[in-house]
């Protein structure tokens, strides 16, 4: 489970590293690259437009400048503004300018006392009306510097009224003559090229409009808002951001304000962000939802093939591989299942040999009976037949009971209470041999009675005991017990005989792991492969002893009642 | 995974947002001279616009009531304030500590009643207070003065503005106080009840609606002042100037240096300019204003000073009274709206 969680992370990161992930950035580059794009066409509009508007501006003022001048210097203007054919000549001269600049203005020229001399025009504006005594707008300006043209806006804080004058008091031989005035009515300046998305502002130095083409960024005084006179190139004006480009014509008199909205492309572009991030979202969710689903579909077969292979570390060697899906993975499965298979059939055999091999050998092993033991007790029973014919019938017949018990084939496992029953014919036989000498204690709980335990094994453990206990002692005493502890079956036989030294003990040790038959004769080693033969490795026999001390047997077995037993090789 | 995912999202959002935010300011640059003026946009330009032309100083003109640029200024909004030009006497001197004291170069040629006796407050024009009627909306109607503001012809169709506000307003309220209480104000209060009354709970909240709303025909007349009703009627707009029968009040207002200006030089600049005789000839000439000066002659088709029952400046009480008086009237305009 947690290494499919694992290959399913590794879909998803696969997912967004190499799908989500770049196609988010790729749009969102995109959108930005885009905006860009839009901006900077925008911006060189703008700029373009603010050039033009500069350069109409210079071209417009300059124009009617030069015309003032070329007014001024005729020295018959004011004779020839009285006669039809001066009149013509000037009308010629203004409409060269207006030709040229593209613009027609109004022209006044008035008598030292402000009284008009010539127009092109009716009335006179209420602005221009010269008052003798006061000095005020445009006429102080030209009347404190002759030979020099005025230019001021007029009438700036009205829209419809703002206007441009250029003046220049007219003189003659150093005295006021009169005064020339162009009107430029800012109402009637029309752009050469108007690029409907930009604005155009002209000002003043002081923010007063003379010309706007919309009417963003102007305040009541129809003066320039703050915002715009001190804007960076982008502007925040009434929750609209605009481009504005900015430039100062004719000597810093006015100001040339271009502005474009790019509220919409800014607009449209967090939309199309916002869409992105929300597509990307939706995305995301839906991958980490159908990932699982997929890869659980996708390596279905892959997981199965893992399982079996897990299993079959464990030793579990029963699942086979079912594959529908005709892919690799069937490839691989069908090659395992045939493996298994032929594995399966091998391990049997080998289950079988190994079966035959331990039953014979076990055999083989509880056949042995000590031939020592067998020509000491006919040695006895010799003796007794002399001393005491009736004991030493009664050895007989222990010994042929005793006999028939061990060479009966019929069965390698009996219950602890038969085996019991039959060491007290060997131990009669014993006590017979050994008189007082040697004394036994038997103490089994009620529940071992039942398990079952290989033939003869009690036997040997005794006769062991006997073997190594005496030495040179006078008296022998044997312990035998048998009880369950920790789910086995414990059977120890203890003596308080000689005990055996360290080498000894060794010498016994090795003795008990060796595979093969050893040449020696040993009652224990018997024991021991055979329980190792008939339950494998944690059983077997354990000797524990140390000089002096006796010698103390362990026997472990698996706790096995007689109803459950079966019966090896019958 | 998803956190990079993130961070690389809002930091596209973030470069994003970073293409525009440059370049912000809302309040004027250090460099101009903030002047609060209550005076009427198109009277103020055209001096502004030659101030500006002449000295290369430039102007932010922040307009409104008298009474509310005077919070303003009390409150130290920004822009901060370098001359007040406008308000009539009796609206500014309670609030004499504002002002920065000031002898104008052209002291010398203010007529004696003008002198600024108080040391900051220069006078810079004489303003009566007048009735302005839409002559279209008047009908059969006959107004000669307060006394004919009653009829119940005119109830709703008077423009008022709160004297609280405007100081046009609250002068009209002391000539109404000493011309309907025959020189005794108190004995005025029962008038400006009944007058109260006829406004039919209309109560403007600045002296531009009133003569606006008479110009454009929303009101019959108007309670305001000489030189907005005479720019309507030079622009041709169908109006007419009533002067009270019962007594014209004639305020001086004011042009003074603000305390807390930061363009000290430039403001008294800007007091010696109005005050100046190009100016003050321009004012009378052009935008009507009775000028303060004596070398100015008073303005063509405005009737002399002398000639109207007048009711000076100096016998009235209105600038000891101005909080209570504002206050008085207000309570007593809720008064009758509410029955």
């Amino acid at each position: 489970m947690k290494r499919k969680k694992y290959f399913q992370e590794e879909l998803q990161k696969l997912f967004i590293t190499y799908a989500i992930l770049p196609a988010g950035i790729v749009t969102l580059v995109c959108v930005i690259l885009m905006m860009a794009v839009f901006l900077h066409g925008k911006k060189q509009i703008n700029q373009e437009q603010n050039c033009l508007a500069a350069k109409q501006m210079e071209t417009l003022l300059f124009g009617y400048k030069q015309c003032l001048k070329k007014l001024e210097n005729m020295p018959d203007l004011f004779e020839m503004a009285a006669s039809s054919d001066g009149q013509s000549r000037i009308f010629e001269e203004i409409y060269d300018v207006s030709e040229e600049t593209g613009y027609e203005a109004e022209l006044y020229v008035l008598d030292k006392n402000g009284r008009p001399v010539f127009s092109n025009r009716e009335n006179i504006p209420s602005v221009l009306e010269y008052q003798e005594g006061l000095s005020w707008g445009i006429y102080k300006e030209m009347e404190e510097h002759p030979g020099e043209i005025a230019v001021r806006l007029l009438n700036g804080w009205n829209r419809d009224e703002s206007a441009i004058a250029l003046g220049e008091t007219r003189q003659r031989t150093g005295n006021k003559d009169g005064f020339l005035l162009f009107f430029l009515p800012g109402n009637r300046l029309k752009l050469d090229f108007d690029q409907t998305d930009v604005q155009t502002v002209i000002a003043d130095r002081f923010g007063r409009v003379f010309f706007s083409s919309g009417d963003l960024f102007l305040t009541d005084s129809n003066q320039v808002a703050e915002e715009l006179e001190y804007a960076g190139k982008y502007k925040h004006w009434n929750g609209q951001v605009y481009l504005v480009s900015h430039q100062k014509v004719c000597d810093q008199m006015f100001d040339i304000y271009s502005v474009s909205s790019v509220h919409t492309i800014l607009a449209s572009a967090s939309m199309t962000c916002v869409l992105v991030l929300f597509a990307l979202t939706l995305m995301t969710i839906w991958v980490f939802v159908r990932s699982k689903k997929i890869t659980e579909k996708k390596t279905e077969d892959f997981y199965k093939i893992l399982d079996v292979l897990e299993r079959a570390g464990q030793g579990n060697l029963e699942p086979v591989i079912q594959i529908e899906q005709n892919s690799e993975f069937k490839i691989i499965a069908d090659a395992y299942n045939r493996a298994v298979v032929t594995l399966r059939e091998q391990m049997e055999k080998n289950q079988k040999m190994a079966d035959l091999v331990a039953i014979s050998q076990n055999k083989q092993l509880e056949s042995q009976f000590n031939p020592h033991f067998l020509y000491n007790t006919l040695e006895n029973i010799r003796y007794m037949c002399k001393l005491e014919p009736s004991s030493a019938e009664q050895m007989v017949l222990s010994l042929s009971r005793l006999l028939r018990y061990s060479l009966d084939g019929s069965k390698a496992e009996v219950a602890l209470k038969e085996d019991m029953e039959h060491l007290e014919y060997y131990l009669s036989i014993l006590k017979k041999r050994f008189g007082s000498r040697l004394s036994c204690h038997i103490e089994t709980e009620p529940e071992t009675l039942n398990c079952m335990i290989p033939k003869l094994i009690l036997q040997p453990m005794i006769e062991n005991a006997v073997k190594y206990g005496f030495g040179n002692l006078p008296a022998l005493d044997v312990e035998l017990k048998a009880y369950i502890h920790e789910e086995k079956l414990k059977l120890i036989c203890r003596d308080n005989g000689v005990g055996m030294s360290q080498a000894m003990l060794r010498q016994m040790e090795e003795l008990l792991e060796q595979k093969e038959n050893p040449s020696r004769h040993s009652g224990l080693y018997n024991i021991h492969r055979r329980i190792i033969l008939l339950y494998g490795m944690p059983h077997g026999v354990e000797i524990r002893s140390a000089k002096g001390y006796g010698t103390t047997l362990v026997v472990t077995l698996p706790v096995k009642r007689e109803e459950e037993a079966e019966c090896f090789g019958c | 995974m998803k956190k990079g995912l993130l961070l690389c999202l809002s930091a596209a959002l973030l470069l994003m947002s970073c293409g525009y935010g440059s370049g912000e300011s809302a309040v004027p640059s250090d460099e101009k001279l903030v002047v609060y003026c209550p005076h009427p946009l198109e009277f103020v330009n055209p001096i502004v616009a030659e101030f500006e032309e002449r000295t290369g100083i430039p102007v932010f003109v922040c307009n409104g009531g008298t009474g509310e640029l005077l919070e303003k200024m009390e409150a130290e909004q920004s822009p901060v304030c370098d001359v007040f030009w406008g308000g009539s006497l009796s609206t500014i001197s309670p609030g004499t500590e504002l002002f920065e004291p000031y002898q104008s170069r052209n002291e010398a040629f203010f007529a004696e009643e003008y002198k600024n006796r108080e040391g900051n407050l220069t006078r810079f024009s004489d303003v009566p207070s007048v009735l302005m009627i839409n002559t279209r909306l008047m009908g059969e109607l006959k107004i000669e003065g307060y006394a004919d503001l009653l009829q119940p012809e005119l109830k709703g169709k008077i423009a008022m503005c709160d004297p609280a506000v405007s100081s046009s307003a609250y002068e009209h309220l002391i000539n109404m106080l000493y011309a309907m209480g025959e020189g005794n104000p108190e004995d005025g209060w029962e008038y400006v009840k009944d007058f109260c009354k006829n406004l039919d709970g209309r109560l403007l909240k600045s002296s531009a609606e009133v003569y606006e709303g008479v110009a454009k025909g929303e009101f019959v007349v108007g309670l305001t002042f000489e030189e907005a009703a005479a720019g309507f009627l030079s622009r041709n707009y169908p109006v007419h100037l009533i002067y009270m029968k019962e007594g014209v009040l004639f305020t001086p207002d004011v042009v003074c240096v603000a305390r807390e200006g930061t363009h000290r030089k430039e403001a008294e600049e800007f007091v010696d300019f109005v005050t100046g005789k190009d100016a003050q000839t321009v004012i009378s000439d052009r935008l009507f204003r009775r000028s303060v000066r004596t070398d100015v002659r008073a303005p063509e088709n405005l009737p002399e000073k002398e000639s109207l029952p007048l009711i000076s400046y100096e016998d009235t009480m209105g600038k000891d009274h101005k909080k209570e008086w504002q206050e008085r009237f207000r309570a007593l305009f809720m008064e009758v709206s509410a029955s």
